[in-house]
């Protein structure tokens, strides 16, 4: 009851848009200049996070690795949830060194993937990946 | 005497206001619809889908007359045997061949209207665009900005280091 006495506290009864068209042209301008500073432009950062999160679940170790070095807000993801996606992931390896460098990926799954590899790795940890068991326990 | 499990067609609503008719069984695909049916038994109005647009749910719908005497997946069961493969079949691989932006779409109407096996097509098209490309590759394909300090570059550039470990 005592809340009503209040009430002519409140500036206006008219529609929350039309108060905000109401408002000095500034302050529109303003919250769209910071809200497009805050969107990422990109369509993939600005999916919801659960089906990101769906969709780094279908990849690899390998590719893990890639994505999270692409950019701050996927790095921080996949690390946030190492344990359920990383650890999981096909082809990944424990290390003793690292959580998540390269001496993590164990094996890898696709022709792309294994092309990708090629380009990067130096030649003689090719053998390695490709399941050369004896080489990789000197390794262990 | 009509027992609502009898309907045959619904009609459902896009965003832009557009109705289509469809099979009852085709629209059960969708466990959202599915269990709105089983709610409210016979629904004579229009459905509205609010996050959709026409050509999207037409899309979806597409999916769902071809996938429509697919067997219902037992979800608990082999959730992990879900997550290992990223196969998907040749008639789904055509027609998740749209542009990037119908393609995040589909996934999108697939979640709200809660199809789970065409969400997974569509999180399994994105994973197999993402594998085999190097970081920049992959920041080229969805416009992501490498917003990286110096000190995390560093990093990075350790991570994919060999030589430490000989």
């Amino acid at each position: 009851m005592a809340q009503h006495k209040h009430s002519p506290l409140i500036l206006s009864s008219l529609p929350l848009q039309q108060q905000m068209s109401n408002q000095a042209p500034l302050g529109p301008f303003l919250l769209r200049r910071i809200a497009l500073r805050r969107r990422p432009p990109s369509r993939l950062l600005r999916f919801p996070l659960e089906l990101r999160l769906e969709i780094y679940e279908f990849c690899s170790a390998y590719t893990l690795l890639n994505l999270s070095q692409t950019c701050s807000q996927i790095r921080a993801e996949i690390a946030a949830h190492h344990i359920t996606i990383v650890y999981s992931s096909y082809g990944y390896k424990r290390s003793r060194i690292s959580p998540f460098t390269i001496h993590n990926i164990g094996k890898i799954r696709t022709p792309e993937e294994a092309a990708l590899w090629f380009r990067r790795a130096p030649p003689d940890f090719l053998v390695d990946i490709f399941g050369v068991s004896s080489y990789s326990q000197k390794f262990q | 005497m009509a027992t609502p499990s009898t309907q045959a067609t619904v009609k459902l609503q896009s965003n832009d206001n557009v109705v289509i008719e469809v099979e009852r069984a085709i629209a059960e695909r969708s466990v959202l619809i599915k269990n709105m049916l089983e709610d409210c038994g016979e629904v004579t109005d229009a459905i509205p889908i609010s996050n959709v647009n026409e050509s999207i749910l037409r899309k979806v719908i597409e999916w769902c007359e071809h996938h429509k005497n697919d067997p219902v997946a037992a979800e608990n069961e082999n959730d992990d045997s879900r997550k290992k493969t990223t196969d998907i079949d040749e008639w789904d691989q055509k027609f998740m061949n749209v542009d990037q932006e119908m393609l995040f779409e589909i996934i999108l109407a697939a979640n709200f209207l809660d199809i789970k096996p065409l969400l997974d097509t569509g999180c399994k098209t994105v994973a197999n665009m993402i594998k085999g490309k190097s970081p920049e590759e992959i920041r080229k394909l969805f416009n992501i900005q490498n917003d990286f300090t110096p000190e995390e570059e560093e990093q990075i550039r350790r991570e994919n280091e060999w030589a430490e470990d000989r």
